[in-house]
């Protein structure tokens, strides 16, 4: 299984180097600062998760990062360019997506649909074949029966695929998944997780903020720690999970 | 999931789908743009013969008939494709009419330039209006298209180089014929269908159908929002200027409270919504049902017709909200769905 994920799309070429940059990012909400002086980087290829407790502001970070929210301060550099002065929908072309936590389906559009709509309109270069590649995004995705389904009438399961699948479609180099194995348990998480590890195969960096402490521990090759907007922690894995400022959090 | 299996739903997959389906939105497009241009050339082709075939009475119907399949779909792209519920229809149909009309008045246009002049109007209004209103999204950008329209009527009505509240007359001497309007609401109406084919199933169009399904979600995979709708609302104010410079030549002589009056507006979602918002048959038929049957066939019983079209909508929005061409062409599947069942509760020998 592994292998076939591995084969069916050709690995994406990289910028070697810190893939991603941030530096000192700040956004505040009103009075709430949800994002505070938070700064790391993440190499090409490599597979980053954002732990903290509900609240701390990974996923404010991430819709920083995929241009959803400007940053108050602080500088963010994907693949050589600085995105957070770009539209969201230019930091999408230029190879960032993220998938969200509640899946966003185009309900009235088949899923083929779905997934054409990122290859239409994503990161250039790419437009080229698009079909063949939405053909193989859903194949990848094992939504390859159901491509002329509406989306509105799909399960969960299928729906957390099609958000994975339509994250692909704009042949991101980065990729970030907030959460998107919520709500699943069961051999659906597994199926999930073994979808995700397909898609770091692949060679996209992998950005991911997670609450199922197995699902971090088997993906990914470090952890940045959140709490109240501030980075407290950062390491492997395991260290992360011996530091006791963690514990605390 | 299994290698070979799914290699050969790859393999297959984009072949197997080929069919022609007039609703819904399959893959790959089975009906491109050319049939929208097919149905144009039709148009015009009936058109030449129409003078001989129908009567003056019969000929002014038919022109009003396909100006409002013009209008209805000019809508239908905005609000059906695009989410963007307009009220301000008439304001399109108006400008459109006065652009013809004081065109052709104080320029001495030829009356197909002039309806050049109408589209391009229609377009240039809606490119203005754009800033203000497209930062409105949702009910709010339904209040501002209506108060643009009013607005700009009362505008109008106050404007004494376009007439004032009597409105202008178009020049005798220039005005085309009956016959000669007839072909122009062809070839108006063609377009519409047209463009209405071209955004069903082009790629912008299916980009569109993202940013009304979800607006944020379709940025975060790389389209313009703001460009989609955009030209969603420009498309739809260039075919409301066409409308408005066919209906100027019709009429004649016109003014500005029927011209700029909420009427335009009212029958354009109307027909619309009865036929089947967001389809590209469904308007063509809540054309014909609305105008023909309704406001034609019971013409002596103005305010029984007016009745029966509040029936109808409420009706159609209770029992069909999708519109009645969906509700038709979902017959078949229903009779199979309820064969089957009946199958199904048959007990087996």
């Amino acid at each position: 299984m592994k292998a076939h994920l591995a084969s069916a799309v050709a690995p994406v070429v990289t910028a070697n180097g810190a893939e991603v940059r941030v530096e000192h990012v700040s956004k505040r909400f009103g009075g709430v600062v949800a994002v505070d002086d938070v700064s790391f980087a993440v190499a090409a290829g490599e597979a980053v998760a954002v732990i903290g407790p509900n609240g701390a502001g990974k996923s404010s970070l991430l819709k920083v990062l995929s241009g959803t929210y400007r940053p108050d301060s602080g500088r963010i550099h994907v693949a050589g360019r600085r995105t957070d002065v770009l539209s969201p929908q230019a930091v999408a072309r230029h190879g960032v997506s993220l998938a969200h936590q509640v899946p966003r389906a185009f309900p009235n559009l088949t899923v083929r649909e779905n997934v054409m709509i990122g290859a239409l309109s994503g990161r250039p270069g790419h437009r080229q074949g698009a079909i063949g590649g939405v053909e193989e995004i859903l194949s990848l995705c094992d939504l390859a029966g159901k491509a002329d389904v509406p989306a509105i009438r799909l399960r969960l399961l299928d729906l957390k695929r099609l958000e994975l699948a339509r994250a692909l479609s704009t042949n991101p180099s980065l990729i970030m998944l907030d959460e998107v194995t919520a709500g699943l348990n069961g051999s659906d998480l597994r199926d999930v997780i073994e979808l995700i590890r397909g898609i770091h195969a692949q060679g996209r960096t992998l950005l991911l903020v997670e609450h199922v402490e197995g699902v971090v521990g088997t993906l990914v090759d470090r952890v940045v720690v959140l709490d109240w907007g501030r980075v407290i922690a950062e390491g492997s894995p395991t260290d992360v999970a011996a530091d006791p400022r963690v514990r605390e959090a | 999931m299994n290698a070979t299996s799914t290699t050969t739903t790859t393999a297959t997959a984009p072949t197997a789908r080929r069919g022609v389906r007039l609703l819904g939105s399959p893959f790959p497009w089975p009906l491109p743009a050319w049939t929208g241009v097919l149905g144009l050339a039709v148009l015009a082709g009936v058109g030449t013969r129409a003078d001989v075939a129908l009567s003056r009475y019969q000929l002014d119907v038919a022109t009003t008939l396909l100006a409002f399949v013009a209008l209805a779909q000019g809508w239908n792209v905005l609000a059906g494709y695009g989410g963007q519920f307009s009220l301000g229809v008439s304001a399109f149909v108006g400008t459109g009419a006065y652009a013809a009309g004081l065109s052709q008045l104080h320029l001495s246009l030829a009356y197909p330039v002039a309806m050049v002049v109408a589209g391009g109007c229609g377009g240039l209004l809606a490119l203005v209006l754009a800033w203000p209103l497209l930062r409105l999204r949702g009910d709010y950008f339904t209040i501002g298209t209506l108060a643009a329209a009013l607005a700009l009527q009362a505008w109008v009505i106050n404007w004494s180089f376009a007439g004032g509240s009597t409105g202008i007359s178009l020049p005798l001497q220039s005005t085309p014929g009956p016959v000669a309007v007839f072909r122009l609401a062809c070839v108006v109406a063609g377009l519409a269908l047209a463009t209405t084919f071209y955004v069903a199933r082009s790629h912008f169009g299916l980009r569109l159908k993202a940013v009304r399904d979800h607006e944020a979600a379709a940025i975060g995979l790389g389209v313009s929002a703001f460009g989609h709708r955009l030209a969603a609302l420009v498309i739809s104010g260039v075919l409301g200027g066409l409308v408005g410079g066919v209906v100027a030549m019709q009429q004649v002589s016109f003014e500005p409270v029927g011209m700029l009056g909420l009427g335009w507006t009212v029958n354009a979602l109307l027909m619309t919504i009865v036929g089947g918002i967001g389809t590209l048959v469904g308007p063509v038929v809540g054309t014909v049902v609305v105008y023909y049957f309704l406001t034609k066939q019971l013409a002596g019983f103005q305010s029984l017709s007016i009745v029966i079209e509040g029936v109808l909508l409420i009706g159609v929005v209770r029992f069909a909200p999708r519109g009645l061409w969906p509700l038709i062409t979902g017959l078949p599947a229903q009779a199979n769905r309820l064969l089957r069942q009946r199958a199904r509760a048959r007990p087996r020998p």
